[in-house]
């Protein structure tokens, strides 16, 4: 498969082609998109611990509304997927390159690089291809999260949904169309050997977190629990137009303080390893 | 991620970040890129049960907080000290009077310097056009302008580029050797 998985670095140059810029400024271009280095990436832990307070805090403002179309359930589902292979897989330049990131990064940067055949020597020491349905991490998650939404979409789309950006990675990943139904029937068994929950918890709350089909889950718990084939992450809006939803603050010329006007409502306490207030 | 998934949102930040952060040192400099971050990540999270959309949709969202949360800081850096107007006059910094620390953030932040010479409306379109990747309909909802405005600011800012490096010496161009070598963007 030749097609680029990279999927921001591809579309960053398709941007650009179409800016024809010259040489020069290409390599600006390509020196200000770098790979991240761990300077960059200072501040995730803070960032992690206020995402998962703000969950705990307010679970029910995660949770998935119920009423949807299938169709556009499907949709949202297939969007959602792809924003986390979109995504991990887009980590993949950092993780190839010589900013030591996490093991799990690396792998799954690996799952992704090594698709390419035209990759350059710069790549050469990394390991071989590791698509097959036993890869573990984001990277395989994110797959059985677009198999279910390909298993589930194949009642409403007729097969279509493959020809779809979305499925772009799990396509890649099973190596052609026709052969995305094999691969995903091989996937959520293996699956759920990796499962970090081999019995159904009880869901304590209703944040949907433990949902099995959760195509963010990266986790891959509960891979081939059959029940709720796809319940896709947002579905309120499912036809959603790449524009925020929400612009934060749609009056530019009234101006909040801006050191914490979106204070969350509680104290990310000890573990903040970035940012000094200003 | 939107439903709750730490991992998920783990990997999202460590994808979305970078380009953000490089996207606010254009706008509001390298001391204060990290901070305004910050604060752009901890609205995310607050207003993320809000947000539906994709991955393309999301870090347009992300990067729209962030623009706002940049332009509040510049007013508010602005009414305390009078420099407005040097953002868009900021000389370019030469990457060879840098001092060389690590090569990669020398370099990386040298370029950041270049693009923030920039008029800061083609610095932005640069920035989200050229180095985030974002399509023309994305950049521009996060500009509040049209496609087609974005595309012209992102063309005039690249022209402006080129007139700027055949004004200097090849030190982009040698940085650049040394950088290749770690692989970052192998294919093309």
């Amino acid at each position: 498969m030749v097609r680029r998985v990279v999927e921001p670095s591809g579309r960053r140059r398709k941007s650009r082609d179409a800016l024809t810029s010259r040489p020069e400024v290409e390599r600006l271009l390509d020196v200000a998109s770098a790979p991240a280095s761990p300077r960059e990436l200072a501040g995730e832990r803070a960032a992690v611990d206020l995402f998962a307070r703000a969950r705990l805090v307010s679970p029910a403002a995660f949770a998935v509304t119920p009423k949807r179309s299938s169709r556009a359930g499907f949709k949202a589902a297939a969007a959602s997927a792809a924003a986390v292979v979109a995504m991990s897989t887009g980590v993949s330049f950092a993780a190839t390159g010589h900013v030591p990131f996490s093991e799990t990064l690396k792998a799954a940067g690996r799952a992704v690089t090594g698709q390419h055949p035209d990759t350059e020597g710069a790549r050469g020491d990394q390991g071989p291809r590791t698509t097959s349905p036993t890869a573990n991490g984001p990277k395989a998650a994110a797959l059985v999260g677009l198999c279910r939404a390909f298993q589930h979409g194949q009642k409403v789309t007729h097969g279509h949904a493959l020809e779809t950006r979305p499925f772009t990675a799990l396509v890649a990943a099973a190596g052609s169309q026709d052969q995305v139904a094999d691969f995903c029937a091989a996937l959520p068994t293996r699956g759920h050997q990796n499962a970090n929950h081999p019995v159904h918890p009880t869901h304590p709350t209703n944040g949907p977190s433990n949902d099995p089909t959760q195509p963010g889950d990266t986790q891959g718990t509960h891979p081939t629990h059959p029940t709720h084939p796809t319940q896709p992450t947002h579905p309120t809006q499912p036809t959603h137009p790449p524009k925020p939803t929400h612009p934060p603050t749609p009056t530019p010329t009234h101006s909040p303080r801006p050191t914490h006007p979106t204070k969350p409502t509680q104290k990310p306490h000890p573990t903040h390893t970035t940012h000094s207030a200003a | 991620m939107c439903a709750g998934d730490t991992e998920a949102f783990r990997n999202v930040y460590r994808t979305v970040q970078p380009p953000l952060l490089r996207y606010l040192t254009v706008l509001v400099g390298r001391d204060d890129a990290e901070d305004v971050a910050s604060e752009t990540w901890a609205q995310a999270v607050r207003d993320l049960p809000r947000f539906s959309g994709d991955a393309d949709g999301f870090r347009g969202w992300v990067t729209t907080i962030g623009r706002h949360r940049a332009l509040d800081h510049l007013r508010l850096r602005s009414r305390r000290i009078r420099v407005d107007q040097d953002l868009t006059d900021v000389e370019v910094a030469d990457p060879a009077d840098l001092e060389v620390r690590v090569a990669e953030v020398l370099t990386t932040e040298a370029a950041l310097d270049v693009i923030r010479s920039l008029p800061r409306d083609q610095a932005e379109a640069v920035m989200l056009r050229a180095v985030m990747g974002l399509d023309a309909k994305t950049a521009g909802s996060v500009l509040g302008k049209r496609p087609g405005a974005v595309r012209s600011a992102a063309q005039r800012g690249l022209r402006s580029l080129e007139r700027a490096l055949e004004t200097r010496p090849d030190s982009l161009v040698d940085v650049r050797d040394t950088f290749r070598p770690s692989g970052a963007e192998g294919v093309r």
